[in-house]
């Protein structure tokens, strides 16, 4: 498949870096999470087989490159606590260090930044879903085809992530 | 919970700064892709050549041993009538 770089990469550029601030909460990791999205879409595209469409791959590999960001992210983390053997202290979630997401209003970013700490909390599916759904608002068709489930399978996950996110924010709040 | 889950539907559409398209493109350029597929067959093609060079070994140290066995003369304890 022949593709001009200049024209994918405009036509693209906001699905992947809105996408990738959904999960990172901040440009700078954004920006890098989008470097490594679009150079696994050219080393790829060779390999696309058009049994779905490109925006559609597209997400896929923005969502499986911005976990794996996540989950490195978590790992260097755990590894710098465990040399300083404070392992008590060790989260398991990716969280930023600094939430600066450009697409959140200045009075909204307290509730935001909390809410966040809650999504980044959920297991993976349920974030994707959750993420797909209520922030990229995506017909949940196309969430199923993106994350290649049946839809009632999405419906069920984005319904366990509120559930969960729901009694987060209620301990929290020390409700 | 609904109010700061609804909250979500506010985050705004952003778009990435411009210097990002020659950031991306200098590192397509630079960066070195092996294949997978390439990967798999120098990892079968190493596999085949030790496998070669241990078969090869074994064979030469047998090939060895029946060699020094002819070297060696076997000890006979016939006691000869001059």
């Amino acid at each position: 498949m022949t593709y001009n770089f200049d024209e994918f990469y405009s036509e693209h550029k906001g699905l992947v870096y809105n996408l990738a601030l959904q999960y990172a909460q901040n440009v700078e990791d954004a920006e890098e999470i989008m470097q490594d999205v679009f150079l696994a879409a050219h080393q790829n595209l060779g390999g696309f087989r058009e049994d779905s469409s490109v925006k559609t791959w597209l997400y896929r590999i923005s969502i499986n490159k911005s976990l794996d960001f996540l989950k490195a992210k978590s790992a260097q983390k755990r590894w710098t606590i465990f040399r300083s053997k404070r392992l008590d202290d060790v989260e398991n979630t990716f969280q930023p260090a600094n939430f600066n997401h450009p697409g959140v209003e200045l009075e909204q970013k307290e509730a935001m930044e909390k809410i966040f700490a809650c999504i980044n909390k959920l297991p993976e599916q349920q974030k994707t879903a959750l993420i797909l759904l209520k922030i990229e608002q995506l017909p949940g068709r196309e969430v199923a085809e993106i994350m290649q489930l049946s839809e009632k399978a999405v419906e069920s996950l984005f319904s366990r992530a509120k559930k969960n996110l729901k009694e987060m924010l209620e301990q929290r709040e020390g409700i | 919970m609904e109010k700061q889950f609804d909250i979500l539907n506010s985050i705004k559409r952003v778009e990435p700064r411009a210097e990002l398209q020659e950031i991306i493109k200098q590192r397509i350029a630079t960066e070195i892709y092996v294949k997978p597929s390439w990967i798999t067959a120098a990892a079968a093609i190493l596999l085949l050549f030790f496998a070669a060079e241990i078969y090869l070994a074994t064979y030469a140290n047998r090939n060895a041993k029946n060699d020094i066995s002819v070297l060696v003369q076997k000890t006979n304890n016939n006691l000869y009538n001059d």
